[in-house]
């Protein structure tokens, strides 16, 4: 009985979560300025990623190793918090660039006459990575060559992200362009 | 068995509510936007109306029967309703609809295969058979309906006031109806409490409907939402364009 009323619960719960965001997403549409504002701010290029190569830099193990011999550790704490800082900022910005990128892609892909399973299924799958790996980096050790690779590997999802928009967007004119 | 005063009440008040769920799909045309959802307001009415007759008629046992028929009808009437609402939210999106359509009726047909298979296993007592395939009925309309919302917010599609209240109203009552059917199946003293429950229930559905209905329904006829020839010529290659720089830029970090 338990579960059942605890399932049920959850089901409840994401029912009225999911109508008041179909509820949400109702009230741009009747705001045509906002609406346009949002399409414009969606079709802008991705601007943080242009960023990672300082932020890499800024993660190298050599500056930790140099600090570690030369100041002193009240220093080096606060080098490490503003790291992070830095860190967690770029990563907001790499999920904004996401984030902006895969509405497009969903946006584009419900006013198309035509969808494919399989860029679907792929952005849908990039998406439920791109976010697990985020939360894995949002909480891990700074500095580590772990957290290197997982920056890598989260970068690259974006590009991979914008990657697919570019071919669903190509496949959406090649079926718009099919004579029916 | 005999009837509480409790029970008279219930009854008149869910009568009432009913007419005026009725009255106002009269009123609105609905019938003509939502025809399913329509009957189903209608034979629920009627249901009642049956059930009552029976009930003064023929007495308990024959309700039960009739009851359980009727209330079978009813059920198959709300998966239609279920099925026009899906429809009704995607139908304009066509490339989303041809995808969304599949996995909505896979994903029913998946959970009213587990509700036969869960009811098979009670088939010895009757009553536990038609609570088992109820629960699990009610269970795959709540999920279709998940579902849905699940594709409309993912494609960012407006669900209609109207179309999402109903939904809405629909969900919560199966979703009620599967905690209450649990609860009758394992505590056989609940019974009295079940059927005011589900009474309840079923009136604070009809509140939802009432509310959503009470407005004149919006007039249909909007644009749709398929990029057009132009739009798509001009948004397709400025999009393309930064794609491809964006990329570009991507592979420079990757080679510095």
């Amino acid at each position: 009985m338990i579960e059942t009323v605890i399932l049920v619960g959850v089901l409840l719960a994401l029912l009225f979560f999911l109508y008041a965001r179909a509820r949400r997403e109702q009230m741009p549409a009747q705001d045509s300025q906002a609406t346009k504002a949002e399409t414009a701010t969606e079709l802008l290029p991705p601007s943080h990623v242009c960023y990672y190569a300082q932020i890499r830099q800024a993660l190298a193990r050599a500056d930790r190793e140099y600090l570690a011999h030369r100041a002193t550790p009240a220093v080096r704490r606060r080098w490490e918090a503003d790291r992070r800082t830095v860190v967690r900022g770029f990563l907001a910005g790499l999920k904004e660039d996401y984030v902006r990128l895969e509405r497009l892609g969903r946006t584009v892909a419900s006013l198309s006459p035509e969808l494919s399973h399989e860029l679907e299924r792929e952005r849908l799958w990039l998406g439920v990575r791109f976010r697990f790996w985020y939360g894995v980096l949002w909480v891990a050790p700074l500095g580590s060559r772990w957290t290197l690779r997982l920056l890598d590997r989260t970068t690259n999802l974006v590009g991979s992200i914008a990657d697919r928009t570019a071919a669903a967007m190509t496949a959406i004119g090649e079926a718009t362009n099919r004579p029916a | 068995m005999e009837l509480t005063r409790s029970d008279y009440v219930l009854w008149i008040v869910s009568t009432v509510l009913q007419l005026a769920v009725c009255g106002l799909v009269l009123r609105g045309g609905l019938y003509l936007r939502l025809p399913a959802f329509s009957a189903y307001v209608w034979l629920n009415l009627l249901t009642l109306a049956l059930v009552w007759w029976a009930y003064l008629r023929l007495g308990y046992s024959s309700m039960f029967y009739i009851g359980w028929a009727a209330f079978g009808v009813a059920l198959l009437a709300r998966g239609l309703v279920v099925g026009e609402l899906c429809r009704r939210v995607l139908r304009l999106y066509r490339g989303v609809w041809a995808l969304a359509w599949r996995l909505l009726v896979g994903a029913a047909m998946l959970l009213l295969v587990y509700a036969g298979l869960a009811a098979y296993g009670t088939r010895d007592r009757l009553e536990t058979f038609f609570m088992t395939a109820e629960r699990g009925m009610e269970l795959a309309a709540a999920i279709v309906l998940l579902l849905l919302l699940v594709i409309s917010s993912y494609y960012r599609i407006p669900v209609p006031m109207l179309e999402g209240m109903l939904a809405l109203g629909l969900g919560v009552w199966s979703l009620l109806q599967v905690v209450n059917n649990v609860a009758l199946l394992l505590w056989p003293d609940y019974y009295a409490w079940g059927s005011a429950v589900k009474m309840v229930s079923f009136q604070l559905v009809l509140l939802i409907w009432i509310a959503a209905l009470r407005k004149p329904v919006p007039q249909e006829g909007q644009a749709l939402p398929v990029l057009s020839q132009r739009a798509y010529d001009e948004l397709a290659p400025q999009t393309n364009l930064r794609l491809r720089l964006l990329n570009e830029r991507l592979l420079e970090i990757f080679k510095t």
